[in-house]
């Protein structure tokens, strides 16, 4: 597609043609651009593309009412069971403790359970605002951690009836997955503008995309992105749109590495899998597993070893050549940049189709001058959310008289203890079964992930920090190369499935050193 | 007053040009929301502020959305150095 000055661009900037703008805006241009978007997100949510068109619909044609539509579809989705909860775990659980019986068995019962603990949260947010008179939780962020860890911590030793315990396991399961909207309400408590607590339950599990992570930069920002006149929401929604069709180029992209570099029988990518292979997948509706049938007549490309396998290999102690473990690795990594890139712009098309003016989670990772810049432009809003809670408040009130140490102490809150911590809240099945501590050693290899990218982030800054300038610049590809492979490297450690050591021996067999091994 | 805004500008803009943003920027103008300014470029405006005008953003109420505009910043800070 070619711009008004001649300049070719991939994805058509829809956004800039004065016409389409004004289409957009009549009621069947709104319609036509719901449709085409519907039909494009039914690839990447086949079995909630529905859900998701309806919730746009009443969006698009009743935007007044968006912040009452955003809660309604929120519990809608809890209530229909799109939400990132594991009941079946609870209900597991349940059997442990001796119950015969599902414990969830009914959408009510979900709506319930959900009810209790946003009820507590209302109350967490209720007592920590600052113009209370009486009781008030002065640092409520701390507190929800410590509480949260006391009770990981503590109910196994809990001198009470097992059915308490299951309870509180329960109390502590879904507690974790909406630790983080909870931290941004509590962030915002004090600000006047914010809306109501029960508002922000719109922006608990948002019906565009399905993450314990929020993919905005709280409660009080969201209010201020959103589009307002006919202009401004035709123009979100063509942003979204085209965010959306980008995003299409990017999943086609993953299958095509997975197919070159893989061939037929390998697992080219999460999304593609689940796009052929899923019950009801789309492109297994279109074309009646012929389309599978055809990629499964490919022949076989450059086959390369999977990086499960290479990284398999080195830990049986017969790795294979460096380069080939290379490749793998090289592979794997773009592989999953595509695939967090791809999801995240279909989200964030959904919210703008909604008529908010977000900001992209992923914005060309490869212009990256720093690996703190890496840090930014791949992971926004996991970065934005461990500034918040982590970063702001230790950079506030330690080390205010040594400024290397207070951007040091603030960098590692937040990209290692903070980023350690979100995904120890990931693993509460983990917790629940095997136990706080244990689950924390098991996690040693991410703790050092988190260690090297925490002090990667700090290096990267210190120069500027120090002197005030950025260091002698090298061009952009290189510059690119070097925070790539850093990022690329410690990606092994992340792994926090298998012990250090594991990821420690395939790391050195990119060197060609082969440690251990029981071969 | 004038002073205030003319020194917090000119930290912005260098702030703006090291991201990219080559343009002058206008007082009212959002630099968080459009992205012009993220959040790591919001703690060294807290210590240029610190150091500037001597604020102790410790002991108040800290609202990182106040740094979204020129505007919004030079009335925080009147507002913080009065109080």
């Amino acid at each position: 597609m070619l711009t008004k000055k001649g300049k070719f661009t991939l994805v058509p900037q829809l956004d800039r043609y004065p016409w389409l703008v004004e289409f957009a805006q009549t009621i069947v241009g709104r319609l036509v651009v719901l449709a085409i978007f519907s039909g494009l997100i039914f690839f990447f949510w086949p079995l909630w593309g529905h859900y998701i068109g309806l919730c746009l619909f009443f969006c698009i044609f009743l935007p007044q009412y968006r912040h009452v539509i955003l809660v309604v579809a929120s519990l809608g989705a809890v209530f229909l069971g799109r939400t990132y909860m594991e009941w079946n775990f609870i209900n597991d659980l349940g059997y442990t403790y001796g119950i015969s019986r599902p414990l969830i068995d009914s959408p009510f019962t979900t709506i319930s359970i959900v009810g209790f603990v946003l009820l507590c949260f209302f109350l967490i947010f209720h007592f920590s605002k600052s113009s209370r008179s009486g009781f008030r939780i002065r640092r409520p962020i701390l507190t929800i951690i410590a509480g949260y860890l006391l009770l990981a911590f503590g109910i196994p030793h809990l001198p009470v009836h097992d059915y308490v315990k299951l309870g509180l396991w329960i109390f502590l399961i879904v507690f974790s997955k909406y630790f983080w909207f909870l931290c941004y309400s509590l962030l915002d408590r004090n600000d006047p503008k914010v809306p109501p607590f029960p508002q922000h339950l719109g922006l608990y599990y948002p019906f565009w995309y399905v993450s314990v992570l929020p993919y905005y930069r709280g409660i009080s920002h969201f209010q201020r992105i959103i589009a307002k006149s006919p202009e401004e929401l035709a123009i979100c929604r063509l942003k979204g749109l085209k965010l959306l069709i980008w995003a299409c180029y990017l999943s086609m992209a993953s299958l095509l590495i997975g197919t070159v570099f893989y061939g037929k029988g390998q697992d080219i990518s999460g999304i593609i899998k689940f796009l052929l292979e899923a019950n009801g997948g789309p492109l297994n509706i279109y074309f009646q597993n012929k389309l599978i049938y055809v990629i499964d007549k490919w022949p076989l490309l450059l086959n390369l070893p999977h990086y499960k396998y290479a990284f398999a290999q080195s830990v049986s102690g017969t790795p294979l050549a460096f380069y080939w473990n290379w490749l793998a690795l090289i592979v794997w990594f773009i592989g999953q940049l595509l695939i967090l890139a791809t999801i995240s712009h279909a989200g964030i098309a959904i919210c703008r189709m909604a008529g908010y003016n977000a900001l992209r989670n992923v914005y060309n990772p490869l212009k990256s001058k720093s690996i703190a810049d890496f840090w930014n432009r791949m992971y926004f809003y996991y970065k934005e959310l461990l500034v918040n809670v982590f970063y702001y408040p230790t950079f506030l009130n330690l080390f205010k008289n040594r400024p290397i140490l207070r951007y040091y102490a603030a960098t590692m809150a937040a990209a290692c203890v903070g980023n350690f911590f979100y995904h120890y809240l990931l693993k509460v099945n983990m917790i629940v079964r095997q136990g706080a501590f244990e689950t924390m050693i098991s996690m040693h290899s991410l703790m050092f992930y988190c260690f090297l990218l925490g002090n990667g982030i700090f290096l990267s800054q210190y120069r500027k920090l120090k002197t005030g300038r950025s260091g002698r610049k090298l061009p952009q590809p290189f510059r690119a190369i070097i925070v790539l492979g850093f990022y690329c490297l410690i990606g092994i450690f992340w792994d926090d499935n298998v012990p250090l050591i594991d990821n420690l021996k395939f790391f050195l067999a990119l060197f060609n050193i082969t440690i251990g091994g029981n071969g | 007053m004038d002073k205030i805004r003319e020194k917090i500008r000119d930290y912005v803009e260098s702030l703006a040009q090291e991201r990219g943003h080559m343009e002058s920027v206008i007082d009212d103008e959002s630099l968080i929301v459009s992205g012009i300014l993220d959040s790591f470029a919001v703690m060294r405006l807290v210590v240029f502020m610190e150091k500037s005008f001597g604020i102790n953003f410790a002991e108040t109420y800290f609202d990182h959305n106040r740094f979204d505009s020129i505007s919004s910043m030079v009335e925080m800070v009147k507002e913080l150095a009065a109080s």
